[in-house]
């Protein structure tokens, strides 16, 4: 086992917030496209959304601590299954994903590297790093 | 009303999971770093206060408040001065004054 020590996300506050606001801003959109709008706006933010966290995640995955790492890989998995499925809903039998189940799980599973951010922001007002 | 539950849903397992993460994990690390920083501190710190040997060094100075009662340039110069240094300049002083 290797005695290195593994880092933190080491940004500030700031950094983290601009972050944050901008996945909800995406996501947002595009859950609203799914609910209210049509099922090809969504999975078009979703495909976005989901390359970004890939790209995102990948970068957390050597020297950080346990919590960082875990919280990401499940970030990456997520967004890889959701861009999967937003492919699958532009292939020929792609109305199979069509639901507003796939909509929820898809917002859930790209919503984890907001939900990974927000615990890291609320350690730092909770240990007064801020 | 599906993004404001959303919003909702997020923020309450950010506040949930970022207190046990606190309160469980993050106060442990705490308290883990504070005790290997305590083992490191007695461990380079002579504890055995008898066989401390400290030599008697009569190199006290003169409080900053007793050469300003004087008027001392050497304040003003911002010079400290030795107890020795002080009672041989009053003895001379003195002197002089006799």
């Amino acid at each position: 086992m290797s005695t290195k020590k593994r880092k933190n996300i080491g940004w500030t506050l700031r950094e983290f917030m601009v972050k944050i606001a901008v996945m909800v801003i995406t996501i947002g959109i595009g859950l609203w496209c799914g609910w209210i709008d049509s099922y090809s706006a969504f999975y078009i933010a979703v495909l976005v959304q989901a390359v970004n966290n890939l790209y995102d995640s990948s970068a957390f995955f050597g020297g950080y601590t346990r919590f960082v790492t875990v919280f990401q890989i499940i970030a990456f998995l997520g967004a890889l299954g959701s861009a999967v499925l937003a492919v699958v809903h532009f292939t020929n039998g792609g109305s199979v994903v069509d639901s507003r189940n796939f909509v929820i799980g898809i917002a859930i599973a790209l919503s984890i590297p907001i939900l990974h951010f927000g615990i890291e922001v609320y350690s730092l007002v909770r240990h007064n790093r801020y | 009303m599906i993004i404001g539950i959303w919003l909702i849903a997020i923020v309450c397992s950010i506040v949930i999971i970022g207190e046990i993460k606190y309160r469980y994990f993050d106060k442990k690390e705490i308290e883990r770093g504070d005790k290997s920083f305590s083992r490191k501190w007695t461990e380079s710190v002579d504890v055995d206060m008898d066989e401390l040997s400290m030599e008697y060094i009569d190199n006290d100075f003169v409080a900053s408040q007793a050469l300003a009662m004087r008027g001392s340039w050497r304040l003003a110069q911002s010079q400290v001065m030795g107890v020795k240094t002080f009672s041989q300049l009053r003895q001379e002083e003195y002197s002089k004054k006799l």
